[in-house]
């Protein structure tokens, strides 16, 4: 049985990790917002949680900060039928006019799930509802658990899509006779204060809806180590490409090392308490270390988590203000989860998970590194370049444009289009 | 990194693409790699016991120690698939009431979860088995949870 079980292929898709290097400039040029790791940050719609973490010495100072700058985000929760968002008012005043997200809950490879952002919406679904629903669709890039699932892709914001128009009526007949469930939403308003502060105060009501709703705000939530933990070694070398295939497997282990690290700082994993001596039959795990240096550094850390319907444009406003904040002796990073059921993961890229509810993951995180004040490495060209050493100096036609450096991870389960 | 295991730990597919570079010079100075297939799984393992235990209940044997999920784990992975069985090392990495975080080798996940969901075993006079809360082949992907209870 066990030669049997052995030649067993993986029943699902490997996930992927993309890992980039580069760097955060301090000066912003007209191109940076369309570099990454912005792009990734923006391009992420549904996301579910969003933690920071930091040294413990610059949490208080972030806090601080982030409580000034940052009102915090409101979403509703609304229990409704897919008709009632194209009941006029809403419809008006949120899709054609405004800019909302919306998610519906199920289970992405056997339910029928809805999904809008940028005026767009998405109706992902079973064969035998598509085949009902009257509306022209596309078979999904990922069939779950049938092998067959469709996607219906609406631009509402197209100028027949408006009451009284032809197609617009096929769509209310669609979807007050096919699509009767009631079922769970998630509605953020992006202009909401919280995003954009020149705006009218943002209303606690939903416009145009006779259904209650659920408001609610995110939060920050904060955990200060209580205790020191043993830290990551953070610093070193990236291959390029004259690197040797060695350099790259040390550096893809190093660096899928550095990300278990902080996956487990995340949780404050039993295993990076510094009094924990649990015996190497039930755990043989060591934090990555430096050659130079085998001994473990310990050392305070601290979690900001934001938990709920957070919309991207929100997020990018966080990695702001924390990318201005901290210090460059300091490190942080920032993880930011989306929904594992959520038929779009980035931008206009189908997701699917694998079955089982399990494989759904689609989420980054950008690790900046800490730079030693002042005299950075100078890189040559060509040459290897040192994580966590400051800076990059690369020169441009205009001179020096400082920086530091970062490292971003991208995980994507099995059946995604993000690449 | 373990010296007697010299399996490459992530076969992987660097992801330099040449064209990309010349589009956007060394300006910006950045590098793409992508891994696949890295050494680990990870598995986000809870204990349940039929009929289940009251909340917040707690005694000497609940919840459970490591030293019990070694033992149970070792258990039915010996009845499924004998020696090769239990010699899947087991990583516990963080433990959180009846639930554990494990990391194994990549390789021996399907038959370690296989071996697993399908065990039962008397203790105490409850049923004792195993529910895979999730796997992943990079820890981050487990630890945030699936986002379903937002909707609640």
């Amino acid at each position: 049985m066990t030669q049997l079980l052995n030649k067993l292929p993986h029943g699902a898709p490997d996930s992927k990790c993309y890992i980039t290097c580069g760097t955060l400039f301090d000066i912003a040029g007209p191109e940076t917002p369309n570099q990454r790791p912005y792009t990734t940050i923006r391009g992420h719609v549904f996301n579910q949680q969003v933690d920071l973490l930091l040294p413990d010495e610059v949490c208080e100072l972030v806090q601080q900060r982030l409580d000034e700058e940052l009102k915090p985000v409101q979403y509703h929760r609304i229990f409704m039928g897919l008709k009632d968002i194209l009941e006029k008012e809403f419809y008006n005043h949120y899709i054609r006019q405004g800019n909302i997200l919306l998610l519906s809950d199920g289970r992405i490879d056997v339910d029928d799930v809805y999904c809008l952002y940028d005026g767009t919406l998405y109706l992902f679904l079973r064969k035998e509802t598509y085949e009902k629903a009257g509306l022209v669709g596309k078979q999904a890039a990922f069939g779950g658990r049938k092998k067959e699932r469709w996607v219906i892709e609406l631009n509402l914001r197209e100028p027949h899509m408006v009451h009284g128009r032809k197609a617009f009526d096929r769509l209310v007949w669609s979807f007050t006779n096919v699509f009767k469930q009631q079922i769970a939403w998630l509605f953020c308003d992006l202009h909401q204060e919280a995003i954009h502060f020149s705006d009218t105060p943002s209303e606690s009501a939903v416009k145009g809806l006779t259904l209650p709703t659920v408001l609610r705000t995110v939060v920050p939530t904060i955990t200060r180590s209580a205790n020191p933990i043993k830290l990551a070694t953070f610093a070193h070398e990236i291959p390029t490409k004259q690197s040797s295939e060695y350099t790259r497997t040390v550096f893809y282990d190093w660096a899928t090392s550095v990300y278990e690290w902080l996956a487990l700082a995340s949780i404050n994993a039993d295993r990076l308490n510094i009094t924990d001596s649990v015996d190497p039959l039930l755990s043989r795990y060591e934090p990555p270390t430096d050659d130079n240096t085998p001994e473990h550094h310990e050392g305070n850390i601290s979690k900001i988590s934001w938990r709920g319907f957070i919309p991207a444009e929100y997020i990018a406003k966080i990695f702001s203000i924390v990318q201005e904040i901290v210090s460059k002796e300091h490190w942080y990073s920032i993880t930011v989860h989306g929904f594992q059921n959520t038929p779009i993961s980035w931008k206009g890229r189908q997701h699917s998970v694998v079955g089982g509810g399990m494989g759904g993951e689609n989420l980054y995180t950008v690790l900046r590194f800490a730079g030693r004040d002042g005299n950075g490495n100078v890189e040559e060209e060509g040459g290897d370049d040192i994580m966590g050493g400051m800076d990059g100096t690369e020169d441009d036609a205009k001179g020096k444009i400082v920086g530091s450096k970062y490292i971003m991870w991208e995980v994507v389960g099995g059946r995604d289009e993000f690449s | 990194m373990e010296i007697d295991n010299p399996a490459p730990a992530a076969e992987v597919v660097p992801a330099i693409k040449t064209t990309k570079e010349k589009s956007q010079p060394r300006k910006h100075n950045e590098q793409r790699f992508t891994v696949r297939k890295p050494e680990w799984q990870y598995l986000h393992l809870r204990m349940i016991f039929d009929p289940p235990h009251p909340p917040a209940y707690t005694s000497p044997s609940y919840p459970p120690d490591l030293i019990t999920w070694k033992t149970h784990l070792s258990s039915a992975l010996n009845q499924f698939l004998g020696l090769s069985g239990t010699a899947i090392p087991i990583d516990f990495l963080h433990l959180q009431g009846p639930e554990v975080y494990i990391r194994i080798p990549r390789e021996d996940a399907t038959r370690f979860t296989a071996a697993i969901s399908g065990w039962g075993c008397e203790f105490e006079g409850r049923s004792v088995g195993f529910r895979v809360l999730g796997s992943t082949e990079f820890l981050m992907g487990i630890v945030g949870g699936d986002g379903r209870d937002v909707f609640v």
